[in-house]
């Protein structure tokens, strides 16, 4: 039995026609089910904890990329371990990475119910699957307000940046690789710039950055991290931290469902 | 707004860059590592790769130092221990030793060190 989640607040509204051909094609593949509704993580929590897990057995959000991490965050917490699922209603990096690029092919791969373990990650009792990007509001003006502590053995102590935590390996489903933790800083005058030939000459091979008035300050692996700062940090969600914030490798990782087969 | 780079930039970036460490950055701790390391911070610490590791012209570098290949450009104070060879550039400062199969020390370059290099 499947039970489908739809984001009333997502960014990429679910048009009511788009809806009832989704609907359409599920019942179609006889994997209708209920749908539940949610405006906000809250709202969903509430959903999940009332959910009866002896009526079903699959997970599926309609949405899209921010609609899938808010949905992932809650989902960490549940103790059932149910597969999960995913319908896009535009275009979605999530969708490219279990090969399900439109809601159509989704709604087949769901059917076929071919299942992968994923990765997913912790940021304090929340979770993600992708990406997480922080942005810090620094209280005081010192010149390096937020320290890193990366896998208990390095203090890396940063300017003011933005960061950003991402898992690149080319195939999400292997993942034993750790996230990639990459600060930004805007540079001020008279800055120091980075000087490296090699770097300088990767910059070079893959031209230039979208934006290029922010510089790539840290790029480092880690498998789990404590980032301490004097202020708030806000991620791409909107969520705001005022606690130092603990990152790590969630203790179990999803079974999704997707196009492609499990790899050995 | 959030700086964005093209998704198949950053990951041909990451794929070709390894572990970079920028200026404005201090570090302390130690680092292994089977990829290339870039530091061009300050550093206090050890760095282990299986790769190269390079410290730029920004990079104040004080600890002990392994890898495929090494290069220096900044200031280093270190025990250095390179599999293939080490480099210590126009550009930079070495106080330590220095052990390789080939150790190149381009003119121009402050050093104040114990260099032990032996052929394969």
């Amino acid at each position: 039995m499947y039970t489908y989640f739809v984001h009333t607040n997502s960014e990429t509204q679910l048009a009511e026609p788009l809806f009832s051909r989704i609907k359409l094609e599920l019942k179609k593949l006889h994997i209708e089910g209920n749908v539940l509704d949610f405006e906000n993580e809250k709202a969903l929590q509430q959903k999940l904890a009332e959910l009866d897990a002896s009526q079903t057995n699959t997970l599926v959000l309609i949405g899209n990329d921010n609609d899938f991490e808010i949905f992932i965050s809650q989902l960490g917490k549940m103790k059932v371990d149910l597969a999960i699922g995913f319908i896009p209603t535009a275009k979605t990096s999530l969708g490219a990475t279990l090969n399900t690029k439109d809601w159509l092919g989704a709604c087949e791969a769901l059917a076929k119910r071919k299942l992968k373990e994923i990765t997913i990650y912790s940021v304090g009792n929340r979770y993600f699957l992708n990406k997480l990007e922080l942005k810090f509001e620094i209280k005081t003006q010192k010149h390096l307000p937020i320290e890193i502590n990366a896998d208990g053995k390095l203090l890396i102590k940063l300017p003011n940046s933005s960061l950003e935590l991402e898992n690149f390996t080319e195939d999400q489903f292997r993942s034993k690789k750790p996230l990639v933790i990459t600060a930004y800083q805007a540079p001020t005058a008279g800055s120091v710039k980075n000087q490296s030939n090699i770097f300088g000459l990767i910059r070079k091979n893959i031209g230039q950055a979208d934006n290029s008035s922010l510089e790539e300050i840290l790029h480092l692996p880690i498998r789990a991290a404590k980032i301490t700062f004097d202020g708030i940090a806000r991620d791409n969600l909107g969520r705001s931290y005022d606690k130092p914030i603990i990152i790590g490798r969630y203790q179990k990782p999803i079974r999704m469902i997707t196009k492609k087969e499990q790899n050995r | 707004m959030f700086f964005k780079i093209r998704k198949n930039q950053l990951s041909e970036l990451v794929k070709l860059s390894g572990l970079f460490l920028g200026p404005g950055l201090e570090v302390e701790g130690e680092i292994t590592t089977e990829d290339d390391v870039f530091v061009d911070s300050k550093f206090k610490g050890q760095i282990t790769s299986e790769g190269a590791v390079e410290l730029g012209k920004n990079c104040h570098f004080s600890g002990a130092l392994k890898g495929r290949t090494i290069i220096m450009e900044g200031i280093i104070k270190a025990n250095a221990e390179a599999n293939d060879s080490i480099v210590v550039a126009a550009s930079a400062e070495f106080n330590g030793i220095a052990e390789a199969k080939s150790i190149v020390v381009e003119k121009g370059a402050a050093i104040n060190a114990k260099l032990n290099s032996s052929k394969a």
